[in-house]
Order: structure tokens, then sequence, then C-alpha cells
């Protein structure tokens, strides 16, 4: 009887023990690129709110210096529980150890429930080796925008393919419209990349087998033969050079362009009434080509491998993730009606609040039936590396500086090196 | 009139030179007081539309403007890192002065003693402190991190504070030590004779008589400081320790700024810094050009 008190009393005080330390407040690192800042320290609110004991301090970079920032803090131990994730960086944070698949953070079951909501290429671009590393932040595509009323006030279709494409800009551009297309060029950013891949999806290139090997320097595929359209259409003076999203906005709303190939979520700004003279005259068309995909990718929550580690913060780390990005969504909904961003979560398709917002700036079908068909990107470990080297070989192509054919087969040969390379680690 | 332009050529420079400063100084402030949907209007421009102070309102209260209330208007062009702008400019106003003190606190008895006297290693220690400013700053980005996040510095205005100090320090020493060495030694023997200690000798002779130069130097720190960017971006996380070189480089390259808000945002930036040139300006020049022609 003694030692079933002495049991009861340090169960008790052992329980008493553990109390405080679950009960005590613990703060989570979230680090952000710094869009929509405010919209963020709500959502935390919110959060912090719905969790007593849980405070998440927010710590943002702008987004060109984020990846280098975020490795910084990792590499130097700096308190990190919760990061935004790019589909470009996940494969290498994985494989390098900085990052923790959410299984090991959630409760059993809850990633594979999840994941059946999410869209084809969103869920691929946050797993990595078969396991899944984050949960959408946001998602978009990459669309072939144009201008309505130029269109139609010169009688011309909507382009279906990248043929019909040059012939408009050319009767535009005999119309007295100098530049129809309006094209994001900028070497420096990932996304020059990802529109050229869209641009090939629309054609329904693969740009690699499924052993990882690169088949875009074939002159017969659809890549390689989008690289030639592009620097023919720069060739014949069709393409006004931009270096960034947010200028085409108003390059755009100029009257000066009729089409241009960015992110999807750029069309909510270029038909915001708000700023914008000519809002409610853009609309996006299936991405030119034979097939008409387009490239799909995501920006996800993801949890740091030392926060996984320790079993206290790792609860509420995925108790975070699960809120923003989790049933019922309602984190990536207010993204969505907010401002205008896309999102992975497919029941907010049919999300009424959704439809009504979205509806004042695009055809939710047409959008809806573009990440149908959209697909994700090849990333993988060095694939970062390899973009940086290809990119301002692509950007030489397009403006005449170098032929096509040496720099795919340049490419193609640097993505065999890195891949032979890493293969070897 | 042998080598003098002709004043017609004259004006011209003068208002070539204005254009090129002033003007984007103004086209910010036109930018500033008309909603996108003017400025990028052909048909519409502030004379017929009245100015607008709507993104002043926002950037300093959170008011959103009233186009933003209508049908068909999304908030994807309103980004609230404008409203950071005035917060930044006293954190910056903060990093600059202290910055500046502790320059003059750490470096000016240092660089008299540089001018004045002999010590071992002092030709070393001195190479050492002007060329190392030679170091690209992206090559010290990590191991300064890595020193303060052991210190437990990042994130912190005091972080900030020590960096800015350490990267002006250099030119402070090398100024002033210019200017010391420029004072006649006649004054410094006096002063010897006079039982003056070596910090009486700084303090009450080199000092005063260094002042505009002093003066000058502390402003040439000030404005390194309040300039510095990529220290400021990878040691300041948040808001609160923000300061305006970095709040401005996250208006400019973010997608979710409205032209309005942007020149809104560079306009209230750029007010201090140009009632700091026009009134402090001309100490900075008369002080460097007092020792360029002292001894």
């Amino acid at each position: 009887m003694q030692i079933r008190k002495l049991l009861a009393a340090a169960a008790v005080a052992l329980g008493l023990a553990a109390q405080p330390a679950l009960a005590q407040n613990l703060t989570l690192e979230f680090v952000v690129w710094n869009y929509s800042l405010e919209t963020i320290q709500d959502n935390v609110r919110l959060f912090e709110e719905a969790n007593p004991g849980i405070k998440v301090n927010i710590t943002d970079y702008a987004w060109p210096d984020y990846h280098d920032s975020l490795i910084l803090r990792i590499r130097s131990k700096t308190p990190t529980d919760v990061v935004y994730g790019g589909q470009d960086w996940l494969p290498a944070w994985a494989a390098a150890g900085f990052i923790a698949p959410l299984d090991s953070v959630a409760p059993a079951g809850a990633i594979e429930e999840l994941s059946a909501d999410i869209a084809g290429f969103a869920l691929t671009d946050v797993t990595y080796d078969g396991k899944v590393y984050g949960l959408p932040y946001y998602s978009d595509t990459i669309s072939f925008i144009y201008n309505k009323k130029i269109l139609k006030d010169a009688g011309i279709a909507v382009p279906a393919t990248w043929e019909e494409v040059t012939a408009a800009a050319e009767q535009l551009k005999a119309g007295g419209m100098d530049k129809p297309i309006i094209y994001e060029y900028n070497q420096e950013l990932p996304n020059f990349y990802d529109a050229f891949v869209a641009q090939s999806y629309g054609r329904g290139a693969e740009l690699f087998d499924a052993e990882l090997n690169p088949l875009f320097a074939d002159p017969e595929n659809g890549a390689y033969k989008q690289l030639e359209w592009i620097a023919d259409a720069y060739a014949k003076g069709l393409v006004q050079s931009d270096n960034h999203e947010s200028t085409i906005i108003t390059a755009m709303n100029t009257g000066k362009h009729a089409f241009t190939i960015v992110f999807t979520y750029v069309l909510a700004a270029l038909n915001d009434a708000a700023t914008q003279p000519l809002a409610g005259q853009f609309a996006l068309a299936p991405m030119p080509g034979e097939k008409h995909s387009t490239l799909g990718f995501a920006k996800s929550y993801v949890v740091t491998a030392t926060t996984a580690a320790d079993p206290v913060r790792a609860e509420a780390a995925w108790k975070f993730v699960n809120f923003m990005a989790g049933k019922p969504y309602t984190v990536a909904k207010r993204w969505a009606v907010e401002k205008g961003l896309g999102f992975a979560q497919l029941p907010l398709f049919e999300d009424q609040d959704v439809i009504t917002a979205w509806g004042k700036w695009a055809d939710v079908g047409a959008l809806g039936a573009q990440a149908s068909i959209a697909k994700a990107g090849t990333y993988t470990e060095f694939s970062s590396i390899w973009s940086a080297y290809f990119r301002p070989l692509l950007a030489q192509a397009m403006v005449g500086e170098a032929p096509v054919d040496r720099v795919m087969k340049d490419g193609a040969q640097r993505w065999t090196e890195l891949k032979e390379k890493f293969a070897s680690r | 009139m042998a080598g003098r332009l002709h004043p017609i050529l004259t004006v011209a420079f003068a208002a070539l030179i204005l254009l090129f400063t002033g003007g984007p100084v103004l086209l910010s402030l036109y930018g500033s007081l008309v909603p996108d949907r003017i400025l990028l209007s052909p048909d519409k421009s502030i004379i017929t539309e009245g100015p607008n102070f709507e993104t002043y309102r926002y950037v300093f209260t959170g008011q959103l403007p009233e186009s933003y209330q209508q049908e068909s208007a999304n908030r994807a062009m309103i980004s609230d890192a404008a409203r950071q702008v005035p917060r930044a400019l006293v954190n910056s106003s903060i990093y600059a002065l202290a910055a500046m003190v502790l320059n003059l606190i750490l470096g000016a008895p240092a660089a008299f003693v540089f001018a004045r006297y002999v010590f071992p290693g002092k030709k070393i220690s001195f190479m050492y402190l002007i060329l190392s400013p030679l170091v690209p700053a992206v090559a010290l980005v990590t191991p300064i991190y890595m020193m303060l996040q052991f210190l437990g510095l990042v994130g912190t205005q005091l972080g900030i504070i020590l960096v800015h100090t350490a990267k002006a320090l250099p030119f402070t020493v090398l100024i002033l030590s210019v200017f010391f060495r420029k004072i006649p030694a006649e004054i410094f023997e006096a002063a010897v004779l006079d039982h003056c200690s070596r910090f009486q000798t700084f303090w009450r002779i080199a000092l005063p008589l260094a002042l505009p130069s002093v003066a000058a130097t502390g402003l040439f720190a000030f404005m390194i400081s309040y300039s510095e960017y990529m220290f400021a971006m990878i040691l300041s996380g948040d808001t609160r320790t923000r300061p305006v070189s970095v709040v401005m480089t996250a208006l400019a390259r973010n997608t979710d700024v409205s032209w309005s808000l942007l020149n809104t945002g560079i306009f209230i930036a750029i007010v201090p810094t140009l009632v700091l040139v026009v009134f402090v300006w001309r100490f900075v020049v008369e002080g460097l050009l007092s020792g360029a022609v002292k001894g």
C-alpha cells in the first residue's frame, strides 16, 4: 500500500513537473519573405489566439535575399522553426538535412489526408524522395495573358499556337503597335527559366526523361522549338524586354502591348480597378501549343530538422503549419480572396467566396481548367545550381547572342555533369 | 573672360544637373500624389484630378485608399511594407547617430595616437586598419553574422550599431589622423612644457583645433551607416530593427507595390536626407577643406 502511495505521489509529482513544460510559453521562429507582412502578422495573431501558450515571432527578408539569408540562419544555428519553402529549393534543403518530412511532426494519417486535397503539381513540388516536406502556402501557374480589347479591335482571334501568336503580333505591329509582346527578361530570376518551361509545356514538351536525362537538346523537342520561337520573335522586333513582372503590369496598362507570359497572380494586379487604368481588359488563354499545358508550382510551409527533433517544438510547429495550410483552408482562402494568390487546395475552387472574389479579375473556370492540366517542374538537389548556369545561356539565345543549338547542348551537358557529380556524393 | 563658359552654356549645364538631381525627386513627389490609374493614363493628370494624399494617409495610419474599396478592386497592389518607412527612418537615425558618436569616441583618440606618437606595430596596425575596407563586404557577411549570433546580437539594434561603427571606423581614423598630423608640432611641444598629459594634449589642444574636421568626419560616419544595406538586411529581422535602406529595397523589389505607394515611400524616405544635405553638407565640405589647407 505504501509503495502504491509512493508511486501515486511520484506520478502526481511527475505530472506537476511536466505540466509547466507543456503549458509554458513557447515562441516559434517563423521566417518568411516579406510579401504582405500585415496579412501574415494577422494570420499569426489568429493562430496565437487559438493556441494559447504558443507565440510566433516573424522574421522577414526581401524576396531576392530570402534564400541566402535563410541558409545563413540555418547554418549558423539561429533558432528557426517554420519557414517558407520554394519548390526549387526544397530538394536541396531536404538532402542537406535542413528540413524534416512533415510526417515526422504530424499525427499519423494527417499528411495523407491533406495530400488528397492538393493539386498534383503542387504535391510533386512539396515532395522529396517520396516524403511530403511542406504544405502549400500558395500555388500558382504561369499564364499566357492577352489584352481582350486590343485583339477585338484588331479583329484577331485568341492565338492557340505559338505560330498564331507570331502571326497576331506581326499583324499588330503592322497596325502600329511597336512591340506587341512584353517578356520578363531577367536571367537573375528563377522564374525566367520557369516561364520558358511553361511555354515548352504548352507545346507538350518533356525536358527530362524518367531517369532525369535531359531531352531538350534534341531539335525535335518542344523546348528547343520554343527557344527558337522566342529568338525568332526577338529577331522580328516583336518583343519588348522588361526585367520584372511588377513593371510589366504598368507596361501592359499603357495599351502598348498585347501579350505577356507571367505568373497568373499578375492577372489580378493587371485587372485591379483600384490601380490600373486598363483594368478589365486582360484575360488568360490556354498556354499556346499543341497540349496547352503549363508549369504549376507551390510555395510551402516547411519545418526545420532541428525543430522536428524537439518533440515540444515539433508539436507546436505542426499546429502552426496545420493552421496556416490545413483544413478548413481558411488562411489559403484569405490569400486567394484578398490578394489573388493561387492555391493548391482543390476544394477552394468550389468555394463561393473565392469564385466571387476571383471573378472580378479572371475567368475562374479557365483558371481551374489550366490548373488541372498544369505540370510540375523538374527540381533536384542540383537544379538551382544548373538553373543559375542555364538562365544566362537562355537569355543569350533569346536575343540572338548565342545559337540555340549551342545553348541547348551546353545546358544538357552541364545538367549531366551535375547529375553525375551529385549521384557520387 | 578667357577660359570662362558662355552664360547660356552655364545655364544649360546647370539646368541639366538640376534635371538629373531634382527631376527624380519631383517625379517621385508627383507619383505619390496621384493614383496609378491617373499616373498611367494619357488623358488624366494631377491638374485634371487634383492631388491625392491617400497613400500618405495609408503609410501613417493604415487606412486604405478609397479606390481600394471599390468594386473590382483587390489588395494585390497595396504593400504594407510602405508602412514600415516612418519607423525605419527612426531606426536609421538611431543607428547613424550611434555609429557617429561611437566613431568619434573611438576613432578620434586612435587617430591622434597614430598621428602624434610612435609605438611598436604602429605601421602595421595602421595599414591593417586603413586597408580593411578593401575586403568586399559580402565576404564578411557570414563570419560577422556568426560572430553576432554567438553573442546573441542578431536581430538587435546594438548588433547593427556595432557593425556600422566598425565599417566607418577606418575612414574616421584615416581622415582624422591626417588632420592631427597637420597641426604644428610646436603647439604640442608647448603643451608638454605646460605639463599637459597625453590625454590633456588630445582633449584640450588637438580636439578643439580639429573640431570642424571631427564634425565632418562624424557626419561622414553618419552617412555610411544611414545608407548601409547588406549587414542591416542580414542582421535586422523585423520592423523593430529594420533601417530605411532595407525597407526601401523591399518596397522596390516586392511585387505588391503600386507605383503610387512606392513613390510615397521614396518621398517620405528622402525628405530627411534632403533636409540633412541642405543644412549639414556645407559643414562637411567646410570641415574637410579646413583640414586640407591647414599647416
